[in-house]
């Protein structure tokens, strides 16, 4: 009942997000890279397949968002990409054996579960969304 | 003829000989030509077959592999797709190609018969539709960006699945190969007997070729040889025919000379005709008044001989009666002898009375005289009857001898009409044939002047002929030319046209030259004379 309770909250949090919060997508990372320099240049070349291992090693994951305005936002930003022509481009990537395939998912929740649960994973989320297990990079830092 | 060793070779003999040979051959050939159809109708079946099913089966098979491999390129393709556009006409791409090939495999049914065929395809149709299945899949998962999920099925289902069809397809593949390999090594046997029999034919048509080639020289040489001599003998034929038609001419001219003469001696003997038709008609009139005059003369003959008739009774009435003056004769000549008597007897009687008797005596002397005057006469009177019954004895006998003989007048009186009237209606039957040999006098006269016509239209034709000569003597020329010689030819010109040109221009004088000249070709007809048709 209250799990209920608090999806259902959640969900209306969500849904009225744009509207009441002025949220903004906001890049998450495993905890394990914190510490990295994560420039844009990085992110971008980290997000598109050119990078496949981190700094330190480990290689590079990515759960993302199979569609919405989050997704659209953050990848435009990041790789001047819809999410639809993101996952296509890593469609042809991943299926021709150039890179591990990202790992797409419905919700934010499951986004941010992965991401905290995977080492070396990146993803995007609403700010609102993120929290502290993961490290959040901010856009432009 | 001079060439014994030709005659051996008869044209008719060869070409019969080389019918018989060819008519062998030609029933060698159209055994052989049967076997052959035979053969090749037994090969047009299988490959028609193989046309008809198997060959489309394959063309089928080749399409089915490849609307198979399309639509795995497609569904490869899809995976590569560049944007959902792509995807979408990707996936519609493998979904069309998976239809086509099930329409393919339903075709290959009807196309390739057969429980074993039937069960291949039914297992070929199975694994494409399970292949579909797993494209549909692999499709489903990219479209859900299960890239992981999508790997898998990429590299292991959908491999599997494709592999499958694949080997279902070699397997449907071989089975159709086989059969046709089957059709095929049958239909290469027949072919195989097939080639031998064309060439054994070809060999034999070859060598009958060859054969005809030699044969047609052959021939043509001897003929060209018989036809050299023939031509030969043509021109002098020809040469001699210009003759003849100049003699022919003349004949000709003499024969309606002879005809006009004639005509004239008809019209002579037509008028002598006319006046013995005449004659014959007064003849026919003299015999007819003979005619009657000797019916006549039979009408008096018969007269006579009837009055002779009574003249005999009447000669035998007078002997009858001269018999009967006899008897009375002889009565009174008895009374004379006895009167006689009785003057004796009274001069006897007289005496013995003396002179008183004296006067007695002289009376019975007288009587006595009387007596024997009576006796006398009554004696020649018997005599003068006796001559008279001997006479009319005589006359009744002449008189039947001349009734015979008038009896005989009589009848040849009668055979004179008879023959008389004959004559006349012979003589008639003679002025109708008269009238009718002058009938067929005409008739000659006409058929005389037709004689004349036709002996000038003759001498015309003679013309004619020499002309028609010349031309026979033009055509030897050509048969020469065709043949190649130019011996007949540089014969034959000469030997005609002049005699042409003396005919033509004068005919009548031409006797004597064609006269000549038929002597002259005498020994050479004798020479040229074909004895034979043999070559």
């Amino acid at each position: 009942m209250k799990t209920t309770f608090l999806r259902w909250g959640m969900l209306s949090l969500l849904a009225l997000a744009p509207l009441a919060l002025r949220a903004e997508p906001v890049l998450i990372v495993h905890k394990g890279l914190e510490g990295q320099a994560l420039d844009a240049a990085t992110v971008k070349s980290a997000l598109l397949g050119k990078k496949v291992a981190w700094d330190n090693g480990t290689r590079v994951t990515i759960g993302a968002l199979k569609s919405g305005p989050v997704a659209d936002g953050a990848l435009k930003a990041a790789v001047d990409q819809t999410a639809s022509q993101f996952l296509n481009h890593w469609r042809r990537l991943a299926m021709t054996g150039g890179g591990i395939a990202p790992k797409s998912f419905d919700s934010e929740a499951e986004v941010l579960k992965f991401v905290a649960e995977t080492p070396g994973a990146i993803g995007f989320v609403d700010s609102a969304t993120a929290d502290a297990s993961v490290v959040v990079v901010k856009p432009g830092s | 003829m001079s060439h014994p060793h030709v005659h051996f070779w008869n044209l008719r003999r060869a070409v019969f000989g080389s019918a018989l040979g060819f008519a062998f051959f030609a029933v060698l050939t159209f055994v052989l030509a049967a076997g052959g159809y035979r053969l090749s109708r037994s090969s047009a079946a299988r490959t028609a077959d193989l046309t008809g099913h198997l060959l489309p089966a394959l063309g089928t098979l080749g399409q089915l592999g490849e609307s198979t491999l399309k639509s795995h390129t497609a569904s490869l393709q899809f995976v590569l797709a560049r944007d959902e556009d792509g995807m979408k006409a990707r996936a519609a791409e493998a979904a069309q190609q998976v239809r086509f090939a099930e329409e393919l495999i339903k075709r290959l049914e009807t196309q390739v018969p057969g429980a074993s065929a039937e069960a291949l395809l039914e297992a070929l149709l199975a694994s494409l539709r399970g292949y579909a299945g797993t494209a549909a899949k692999l499709q489903a998962l990219l479209r859900d960006s299960d890239f992981d999920g999508a790997m898998k099925v990429l590299d292991g289902d959908l491999a599997k699945a494709y592999q499958d069809v694949e080997k279902r397809l070699a397997a449907v593949n071989t089975h159709v190969a086989e059969l046709s390999v089957g059709n095929g090594r049958a239909t290469q046997e027949a072919l195989e007997q097939s080639v031998k029999i064309s060439v054994t034919l070809g060999s034999i048509i070859v060598g009958l070729s060859v054969t005809a080639v030699g044969l047609v020289f052959f021939v043509g040489r001897r003929v060209t040889i018989r036809f050299n001599r023939t031509a030969e003998e043509l021109s002098s034929v020809s040469s001699r025919i210009a003759t003849e038609a100049a003699g022919l001419d003349t004949s000709s001219t003499e024969l309606a000379t002879g005809a006009s003469r004639q005509a004239a001696s008809i019209e002579e003997t037509s008028a002598s005709l006319e006046e013995m038709a005449g004659m014959t008609a007064n003849n026919a009139d003299s015999a007819a008044k003979a005619r009657d005059l000797a019916a006549r003369a039979r009408e008096a003959a018969d007269a006579g001989s009837a009055d002779m008739e009574h003249m005999t009774r009447a000669m035998e009435d007078i002997r009858t009666s001269a018999t009967g003056i006899s008897a009375i004769i002889k009565t009174i000549d008895e009374i004379a002898f006895q009167t006689n008597i009785l003057a004796l007897n009274a001069a006897v009687e007289a005496a013995r009375a003396g002179e008183a008797g004296m006067g007695f005596a002289v009376v019975a002397e007288e009587v006595r005289n009387l007596a024997q005057r009576s006796a006398n006469a009554a004696r020649e009177t018997t005599g003068r009857i006796e001559d008279a019954v001997a006479k009319s004895q005589r006359g009744a006998e002449l008189s039947l001898k001349v009734a015979a003989g008038l009896a005989d007048v009589v009848a040849k009186a009668r055979e004179v009409d008879t023959l008389v009237t004959n004559i006349a209606g012979t003589a008639q039957e003679q002025a109708s044939g008269i009238n009718e040999l002058k009938r067929a006098m005409h008739e000659i006269n006409n058929v005389t002047q037709a004689t004349a016509v036709s002996a000038e239209h003759g001498a015309s034709g003679a013309r004619d002929l020499t002309s028609h000569a010349a031309l026979l003597a033009d055509s030897v020329g050509a048969l020469n030319a065709c043949v190649g010689s130019t011996t007949g030819r540089q014969a034959a010109q000469p030997l005609v046209t002049p005699q042409v040109t003396s005919i033509r221009t004068a005919a009548p004088q031409a006797t004597r030259p064609a006269a000549a000249a038929r002597k002259a070709a005498k020994p050479q007809s004798r020479a040229s004379q074909p004895a034979s048709i043999d070559f």
